[in-house]
Formats: C-alpha cells, sequence, structure tokens
C-alpha cells in the first residue's frame, strides 16, 4: 500500500531505533539486576530452589547478552519509519488514547469512548461527522450493555449519573 | 450399540441442540473480542447450566469453549489482533494472508485445520483417554522444566532471520513474567515497593498491548485519505482439496502436538500452538514463506490449539485434576450436576463419557459451520473506513485489558506495552516471542525450582529422569541440528 507519510530517505527501520530499543533494554536490565540485592526472607535463603532472584538472574545476563549484540550489530528491517503527518498522527493517537484511559476513571466508560469515538477518527482524518456521531453511538452503547449485561463485566462509571 | 444409540437420542434433544449452537455461537463472539477469553465465556453460562440437565449444560459449556479457542483466530486474521493468547500464532500467518487480500482463505483455512484438530482430539480421547492420563502422571516438576525448555526454542523458531532481536524479545519476556510474587517463596520481586505491581503483569494486557494497540498505532502513521481503496475478499473461501496434500502431514503433528500438551495440566492452547508453529516452520518445505502468510504456520497453529479442547479434558475427566483455569471451570459445573471426574467415571458413568465424546463431534462441525456462515460479516470489518476502525479496535481493546482483573493499572500497561510494542517493531524485534517468554515462564521457572527442590539443588538429578533426558535430548538436536547442516555444507 503506498503511503504519504514514510520516509523515503532513510534505510527503512532505522538502525538508530534499533540501538535506542537495545539500550533502553540494557538500562532496565542493569536496574533490575540492582534490585535482586534485594533483601530476602529466610525461607527463601534456606530454600534448595535457590530464591526468588536465582532464575531471573539467568534471564537477566541472557537480556544483557543479547542486548550487547543488538548494539553491535543491529538487523535492518522492513518497517517503514513513520514521518512527517503520519507521525504526528501515531503520536497524537497515543496521546489520545491516554486521555481515554485517564477519562475512563473520571468521566467513566460510556462518556469517555463516545468522546474517543468521535474525535479519533476525526484526528486521524474522517470528516463525515454525521457518520462518525452515529457510528460512536451505536458501538459505544452496544459494547457497554454487552459487558455490562450479557458478560457481567462492571465498567468504569461516571460519578454524574447513576447508571452509566 | 445400544450405549450409542441411547447416548446419539440424549444430544438430539432440542434443547441440547440449542445448547451446542448457543454455546458455539457465544464462545466465537467472546473469543473474538480481544482480552476476554475462554474463562470469561465459560463462567457467563455457568449459572444457566445450574438448572439444566447434564448433557445439555455439558454442551453449553463445551460450545463455549471450542468456539472461544476458534473465535480468537478471526480477530489474529482480520485485525492483527488475536481475540485470545493462543492465537497469537495465527496473527504470524493470517494476518499477512488477510493484508494482501486472502482473508477469505485464510479464514478457510483456520476454520478447516480448526475442525480436524479439534475432531482428532475426541478420536484421542476416545480411544486413549485413560492411557494419556496416566502418562501424564509421570511428568513431575522435572518433566515440566525439560517441557518448558523444549517449548524456548519456539522463540528461535519464530526469530528466523531477525535471531538476536527475536531472542531478546523472547528473554524481556521471560523477565517480565517474574515481576511480582516469585512462585515458590512468595518474596516479591521487582515491584519497587508499589503494592499494584506485587500481583504482577498478566498476560492480556501485554498481548492486547503489543499486538492490537502498536497496530493501531502504525496504522494510524500509515494512513493515506487519498489513496484508493484496494479491494478486499470478504467471505469465506475454502482451500482446495490439492492445497491440502502437502499440507496433511502439518495437520498431523499440529494435533498430536495439541493433544499431547492439552493433556498435560498446566499448559495450555498457547503453549501448543507456539511449539506446533515453530515444528512446521522447522520441517516446512515452504519455510522461507513463514510470516508472508504462509497456509503451513495456520495449519499447524490451529489443529494445535484446538485439538487442546479435547484433550485438556483428560486429566479433568480422568484424574479430576483441572489442567487450567478453564477446565476449572468446567470441573465445577460437572460437580454441580452431580458428576464425579476420576478414573470410576469411565467404569460407573460410560454414558456420560460417550456423550461427551459425541458433543465434542457435533460442536466442532457447528463451529465449521458458524465459522463459514459468520466469515463474510467478519471480513465486512475489513471495509469499514481506517479511521472509525482504528478508534473501534482501540475501544475494545481497552475493554478487554480493563476487564481481566477490573483494574485501570492493566489498561495503563497495555498501553505501555503498545508504545513498547511500536518501538520493537521499529526496530525490528518480532513480538510474538515476547509472548511466548510470558506464557512460558511461569511453568519453567516454578518446575526448576521445584525440581531442584525435589533433587536437594542438584540439577545434574535431572538427566536422570528418561522422560525429560529425551525431551532435552530433543531440544539440544534441534538447536544444534541446524548449526551441524551448515557446518556439513560448508565441507562440502
Amino acid at each position: 500500500m503506498k503511503t504519504h507519510d514514510t520516509d523515503p530517505t532513510h534505510p527503512p527501520g532505522g538502525r538508530a531505533i534499533a540501538i535506542g530499543v537495545a539500550l533502553a533494554i540494557l538500562a532496565l536490565a542493569a536496574l533490575l539486576f540492582s534490585q535482586t540485592f534485594a533483601e530476602i526472607s529466610a525461607f527463601a535463603r534456606a530454600s534448595q530452589g535457590r530464591g526468588p532472584f536465582f532464575y531471573p538472574r539467568f534471564i537477566l545476563a541472557a537480556v544483557a547478552l543479547l542486548g550487547l549484540l543488538m548494539v553491535l550489530r543491529p538487523v535492518p528491517t522492513d518497517e517503514p519509519m513513520p514521518s512527517g503527518a503520519g507521525l504526528r498522527r501515531a503520536t497524537g493517537l497515543i496521546l489520545a488514547v491516554a486521555a481515554y484511559a485517564l477519562g475512563l476513571s473520571l468521566a467513566g466508560f460510556l462518556i469517555s469512548s463516545l468522546l474517543f469515538a468521535c474525535l479519533a477518527p476525526l484526528f486521524l482524518g474522517y470528516r463525515r461527522l454525521a457518520v462518525t456521531a452515529l457510528v460512536a453511538a451505536v458501538f459505544c452503547l452496544s459494547v457497554w450493555y454487552l459487558f455490562e449485561n450479557a458478560f457481567l463485566i462492571i465498567l468504569p462509571r461516571s460519578p454524574w449519573f447513576d447508571g452509566f | 450399540m445400544e450405549l450409542i444409540l441411547g447416548t446419539l437420542g440424549e444430544i438430539a434433544t432440542p434443547l441440547a441442540l440449542l445448547c451446542m449452537v448457543a454455546g458455539t455461537l457465544v464462545g466465537v463472539l467472546v473469543g473474538v473480542l480481544p482480552g476476554l477469553g475462554s474463562v470469561v465465556g465459560l463462567t457467563m453460562v455457568l449459572p444457566f447450566t445450574f438448572s439444566m440437565p447434564q448433557v445439555p449444560a455439558l454442551a453449553l459449556m463445551l460450545g463455549v469453549y471450542c468456539g472461544s479457542v476458534y473465535g480468537g483466530s478471526i480477530t489474529a486474521i482480520i485485525l492483527n489482533t488475536p481475540g485470545t493468547p493462543q492465537s497469537a500464532a495465527t496473527a504470524m500467518e493470517g494476518f499477512p494472508m488477510a493484508r494482501r487480500g486472502d482473508a477469505d482463505i485464510a479464514i478457510g483455512w483456520v476454520t478447516s485445520a480448526s475442525t480436524l484438530g479439534g475432531l482428532f482430539s475426541v478420536l484421542v480421547l476416545m480411544l486413549a483417554g485413560s492411557w494419556l492420563a496416566a502418562f501424564s502422571l509421570n511428568f513431575t516438576p522435572i518433566e515440566y522444566f525439560a517441557l518448558g525448555v523444549f517449548a524456548l526454542t519456539c522463540i528461535a523458531g519464530v526469530s528466523a532471520g531477525a535471531m538476536v532481536p527475536g531472542l531478546l524479545s523472547g528473554a524481556c519476556g521471560l523477565l517480565v513474567a517474574t515481576i511480582g510474587a516469585d512462585p515458590v517463596t512468595g518474596d516479591l520481586r521487582f515491584t519497587f515497593d508499589s503494592f499494584e505491581l506485587s500481583a504482577g503483569i498478566t498476560l492480556i494486557p501485554v498481548i492486547v498491548g503489543l499486538f492490537a494497540y502498536s497496530e493501531m498505532f502504525l496504522r494510524a502513521a500509515r494512513i493515506d485519505p487519498s489513496a484508493a481503496r484496494e479491494k478486499i475478499r470478504v467471505g469465506f473461501r475454502l482451500p482446495p482439496l490439492k492445497k491440502w496434500r502437502g499440507r496433511l502431514g502439518m495437520l498431523a503433528r499440529g494435533s498430536v502436538i495439541g493433544c499431547f500438551v492439552g493433556a498435560l495440566p498446566g499448559t495450555g492452547a498457547a503453549t501448543a500452538a507456539f511449539i506446533a508453529y515453530s515444528e512446521a516452520r522447522r520441517t516446512s518445505k515452504r519455510r522461507d514463506n513463514f510470516g508472508k502468510g504462509e497456509p503451513d504456520g495456520l495449519v499447524a497453529c490451529e489443529s494445535a490449539n484446538n485439538a487442546v479442547t479435547g484433550s485438556a479434558l483428560v486429566p479433568t475427566l480422568a484424574l479430576g485434576v483441572p489442567g487450567d483455569p478453564v477446565t476449572a471451570v468446567m470441573l465445577g459445573a460437572l460437580i454441580i450436576q452431580g458428576v464425579t471426574p476420576g478414573p470410576q467415571l469411565f467404569t460407573q458413568n460410560i454414558e456420560l463419557v460417550y456423550a461427551i465424546f459425541a458433543l465434542l463431534i457435533v460442536i466442532n462441525l457447528i463451529m465449521f459451520a458458524t465459522g463459514a456462515l459468520g466469515a463474510p460479516l467478519f471480513t465486512q470489518v475489513l471495509r469499514i473506513p481506517e479511521p472509525l476502525l482504528i478508534a473501534m479496535v482501540l475501544i475494545v481493546s481497552t475493554l478487554g485489558a480493563y476487564g481481566v482483573r477490573g483494574n485501570m493499572l492493566d489498561v495503563w500497561i497495555a498501553l505501555g506495552a503498545g508504545v513498547a510494542g511500536v518501538f520493537m517493531r521499529l526496530a525490528g524485534m518480532p513480538v510474538a516471542p515476547f509472548v511466548i517468554g510470558m506464557v512460558l515462564s511461569p511453568m519453567i521457572e516454578q518446575s526448576l525450582r521445584q525440581g531442584l527442590v525435589l533433587t536437594r539443588g542438584n540439577f545434574l538429578a535431572f538427566f536422570e529422569r528418561p522422560i525429560a533426558l529425551v525431551l532435552f535430548a530433543v531440544t539440544a538436536g534441534m538447536l544444534l541440528w541446524p548449526l551441524f547442516g551448515r557446518w556439513h555444507s560448508a565441507r562440502r
């Protein structure tokens, strides 16, 4: 599929991203490794199963070795790097989902989902407002009904209304 | 003969037939929605079974179980968003097929393989249920550890072409699963004094984030409103018989793997699906096409994950030991119905056992019909304008993450996993190994530590167990054989 918002001049995938991800994983592994020297219970010390940090240390060693290999020899990928408007859309959508998650706690499922279902398509370039509003209403109400009444999964409630 | 006729008479009642159809439809719906899973479906219908006779109650439960295992594959194919953990392997081949316009035949492959795998497991249950149950009793923690290590070779299998990033992704998955309480001693690990993290990070929000969220974020970056909409084939297309000829071995192997893994308590369909997929990738003549929409991969993982449905009942019925949360709920339903699982079930209540066999056969056929008739509706999703689809998928996925524990932390975990998934994909790190690592890590760690307690800390004693030794040898062979092959070719 031809896209306009991927950068044709840089190699696909981005060596820099690969190295950055590997470095981030190495940093996280170092942090977690420092946690493996925390105090453990007497039962754990006496356990012949080797204690709570026996297994994680093996895994951390593997993560460190593989992370280092990935920094030294990043593997190219076919995934095109978003840039320009594409990058803005992806970033904006991530922020919108974060706001949606906050909204779930503050305003309840139905209100925040209706807002998200109306605004997210507009942000992504879909300009048929009537269709968006109708689809958002039908979809959100159906999902709310299905989860609350059929699956009996109580969804976050709004502080302003009793039923939802 | 009278027994068989009697059984057919019991399952052919209007109530039993209604329960089979309704259960399968509910199961498929639950499986399609990301994050819900078989346990939610079963607990949802459990109260309805209290007032029903035995056979219709079992029909409802088994229908939901089989339907939900199959349903997760639909969203895996159409949206690259596995509805259930065991469908993550399906996404690796099904979604590329859908992306090139072959969603209809992908669903055809998945539906056929699932049905055949499910029917195979019924056959195994009928012929070898008691034997499998007795065999599974030989599995101590040492054998489980060996099986877990063997299953880890899946990570190498699905990482071909990006071995180091794939192994790193798998190792990260193994590590993330250790967050929370130590399964043996209860000590808290990597929680940073956070009460919420003391319960650990559950699998479903991570799958929702890595697959659903990251896919939608990347789709948002690729939207091109000015591009003409590609012609997308919707509906259901059965693969031609000649295409099956080279794949019957794959189907048989996937089904056997699913039956074997499913009969072991504590393993599950996700483990079976990934082992089968990895094995298919290793043995297929078309292994170069894997990751680009190769039906071999679909046949292997779908036959395996549905073969688990019958064999998972082996420890439940024959030993009274539930293999996983799904069979634990079914065991509860059986007990409420006055059935006492255990070895005596096969002698004292043989009519019920035959009824279960017959129900599973019919339910697998209903599942095929559901897929064939429902596929035109499912695949219409592909025609929804992308911005609307992205919003809807994000809402349902968020609910799926929330619905696991009713905890907003899971939504934030899913979002974090989604952002991580975007960077992983851009960095060339496959996300499937991360899921494999998370699925296998608890079993590997717990069995390793329990095994060390049993052997008083002596790891070498692990190799004195025959089944474990065989599994370790097979694992070593699978890892070393490609290297040997390359060395041999270089010598020539």
